[in-house]
């Protein structure tokens, strides 16, 4: 009895490494998504002090996470700005970085829903930004449209939510 | 001799104290509670950090509070109940304070709440301004909540109507 139970054991424990390898080294579009929010958090993030060759080789990097075509929409109480394509983010983030001592951001809570059968895909966060080393933050919920691409998820489309209307 | 008992005596002592008479016991034990404490804070009551000044003086900044996700379960949201209301998920929610009920019109005039025209008593508010803000009328399946902390600007303040999923629960203390 004993010798079965600690058979199954075994068992259990080598298909939850199996699954978790393949999963590992052949992620769905699920995982391939967050760590491409994952990886643009990183990258939007930045410190003080950054050479002026930094801010723009990581505003630029940030453009490559997106689509040429992407439409960026941002809505706060008596705020709204959209931009349309990679040119306008690059112009934004570069202004932004130049501007701004540093930034913290961080993707929360982050939902992936992959549409069944078409190279689309949708991602629900909340977004939290520190700036500056301050103590407060900015909190945003967005929603990201991503496409697939050459192979590649790219985002397309983000647009702020309106948690309170 | 007894130096040696002492010394073999020792460790049985320390393991007793850490483990138990029981260690099998004391690790179903321990399992039961980790189980109940997951539990607990995950599906009854959720720990937050209070952040920010928009429920002064009311609610305190780094103070920590928990979300009674139970409250709701076999009743509807009151006015007056502070509440927690998810963003995308429960690791940032925002603190409010629900004024207007599903149906009621919500308006500010001259500093005061005004609901269906009528003003709304709020002596929890201790920190007023004169917002300003046209008559608001709330959906079916909506509650109007604001902060305690009208001293700030309308737009700085996060206020507004939130569907009823995204209120998590009420604040417990």
């Amino acid at each position: 009895m004993r010798k079965w139970l600690f058979r199954g054991l075994v068992l259990a424990a080598l298909i939850a490494a199996g699954i978790w390898g393949w999963r590992i080294f052949f992620p769905g579009p699920e995982q391939v998504i967050r760590k491409r929010l994952a990886e643009l958090a990183r990258t939007a993030s930045f410190r003080s002090g950054e050479s002026l060759y930094a801010k723009f080789s990581y505003s630029q990097k940030l453009t490559e996470f997106c689509t040429t075509d992407v439409v960026i929409t941002l809505e706060a109480p008596g705020y709204q700005q959209t931009l349309n394509g990679r040119e306008e983010l690059l112009q934004q983030a570069a202004g932004a970085r130049a501007v701004v001592g540093s930034l913290k951001a961080e993707f929360l809570d982050t939902t992936v829903n992959v549409v069944a059968g078409q190279p689309i895909a949708f991602a629900n966060l909340t977004l939290k930004v520190n700036l500056s080393g301050e103590q407060d933050f900015l909190v945003q919920e967005l929603k990201f449209t991503f496409k697939k691409i050459d192979g590649h998820w790219l985002i397309s489309r983000v647009e702020t939510v309106k948690t309170l209307r | 001799m007894g130096t040696n008992t002492e010394a073999a005596q020792r460790p049985a002592w320390v393991r007793i104290m850490l483990i138990g008479r029981s260690p099998r016991r004391t690790l179903i034990r321990i399992v039961i509670w980790v189980v109940t404490c997951f539990a607990v804070t995950k599906f009854v009551l959720l720990p937050i950090k209070v952040e920010g000044v928009s429920m002064l003086p009311t609610y305190k900044e780094n103070r920590v509070n928990f979300v009674n996700r139970l409250a709701y379960i076999h009743s509807k949201p009151k006015r007056g109940d502070v509440v927690a209301i998810r963003l995308a998920g429960p690791s940032i929610m925002y603190m409010k304070r629900i004024v207007g009920l599903p149906g009621e019109t919500v308006e500010f005039r001259e500093g005061q709440l005004l609901i269906d025209g009528q003003v709304l008593s709020e002596p929890y508010v201790k920190l007023n301004g004169n917002w300003e803000h046209q008559a608001e009328k709330v959906g079916p399946d909506e509650y109007f909540v604001v902060g305690d902390n009208r001293s700030m600007g309308y737009y700085e303040h996060t206020k507004g109507r939130a569907r009823r999923d995204r209120i998590m629960g009420k604040i417990l203390l």
